[in-house]
């Protein structure tokens, strides 16, 4: 019986596409879980801020996996028929199900992990965690208004009307003002 | 009047009328190569890439003001270069200490090199990994392939490893540094041409 470690090395030595593929997803989710630690353990982010930075940054990496998966193994499924199958694509002097061709294939494949990691890693998930990241900004910003404290302005009076636009303030009319009946203090 | 139409309708058979594109030598040998391409190979695409394009995104991100613009533009650039620099370095180094481990080497174990390349040495591979490899029942030709593969699988598989600590020790600090520079830098450069249109629209009063 092979032991894992063999067993992992054989098996991706054998498919250097795949093996490509999953080490650079796996490159990313350490580098989402380091960046995540490091916001979760530095003292100059705030507490409050925390709550809404390590969310934002594990769904930045879940994001940004999950494109990667989603765009890049259908374009390795498509690149492997298309150039392994012979029918849509020929090489001179290349004969169908020979291990040139197998060979061949399998560069095209790697070809295509990568196109499918720049497409996706560089375009999509930038232009999707830049929409997420306005929408999560908003929402914070909104919380942030509604939790802060109420606002007071001693100088506010709700029933004053302004008048001094319509009377011009002299000395008769502040008499006027003074002797008003209606007038309750 | 019905028209009858000749031959049978049912089946319609496209593949009858499609010619395979054929393509020449280069393409072929370029392939060829990409099938014992590393993941060096694999970052510098990644991060050549992502140094000229996420700024360009980020730079076009109109949901944004312009200051948030310039911050997270330098950001990605940022990260770029440091994460292009160190994944580089360290899987160079792992791919280089693999190779190192599964060298043919002199009887004064030397290592020996061909062409600049360190040789190595494809029994030494199929010895330690012999089980594995079985497991798989791979042919002659398929079986040397993946051999030939196994220092860049181990390298990168040790790369990814160290590069738990490199993220956290390396990464992070100096992605924050670069990224104020690159921030300071485009920020001189905004007020710079910003003095520059006030000069020429005062310039044209005066006029």
């Amino acid at each position: 019986m092979p032991n894992l470690g063999q067993k992992i090395v054989a098996k991706f030595a054998s498919d250097n596409a795949k093996f490509l593929f999953l080490s650079a997803a796996a490159g990313w989710i350490l580098a989402s879980a380091a960046q995540t630690l490091g916001i979760a353990a530095s003292q100059k982010i705030d507490k409050e801020d925390k709550k809404f930075l390590i969310p934002q940054e594990l769904a930045d990496g879940a994001a940004n996996i999950g494109l990667y998966a989603l765009f890049t193994v259908p374009l390795m499924m498509l690149t492997e028929r298309v150039v392994g199958s012979g029918k849509f694509i020929k090489f001179k002097g290349v004969a169908p199900n020979s291990p040139e061709l197998k060979n061949i294939t399998d560069g095209a494949k790697v070809i295509a992990s990568f196109v499918g990691a720049v497409a996706s890693s560089n375009v999509l998930t930038p232009i999707v965690r830049n929409k997420l990241g306005t929408i999560a900004q908003r929402k914070a910003l909104r919380q942030k208004v509604q939790m802060s404290d109420p606002s007071y302005d001693p100088y506010y009076q709700p029933f004053f009307q302004k008048s001094y636009g319509k009377i011009p303030l002299k000395m008769n009319n502040y008499i006027t003002f003074t002797r008003n009946q209606g007038m309750k203090i | 009047m019905i028209t009858r139409i000749q031959g049978n309708n049912n089946n319609l058979n496209f593949g009858a009328h499609f010619k395979p594109i054929e393509l020449g030598d280069k393409a072929k040998r370029f392939l060829d190569k990409a099938s014992d391409f590393s993941s060096i190979h694999q970052r510098i695409a990644i991060g050549g890439s992502a140094l000229i394009l996420q700024p360009l995104i980020d730079m076009g991100n109109k949901d944004v003001d312009k200051d948030t613009r310039r911050v997270s533009a330098a950001r990605s650039a940022a990260k770029a270069i440091i994460g292009t620099i160190t994944g580089l370095a360290v899987r160079a180094g792992c791919i280089r200490g693999a190779e190192l481990k599964y060298a043919q080497r002199d009887t004064a174990g030397k290592v020996i090199k061909e062409a600049g390349k360190i040789k190595i040495d494809p029994q030494k591979i199929q010895k330690n990994f012999k089980q594995g490899f079985d497991a798989l029942k791979l042919n002659d030709e398929a079986l040397r392939d993946a051999v030939k593969l196994v220092p860049s699988v181990v390298g990168t598989i040790a790369a990814l490893g160290v590069m738990v600590f490199t993220n956290f020790l390396i990464d992070a600090p100096v992605t924050n540094k670069i990224m104020e520079k690159i921030n300071k830098y485009l920020e001189s450069r905004e007020k710079g041409s910003n003095k520059q249109s006030v000069q020429e629209s005062a310039g044209e009063k005066n006029a």
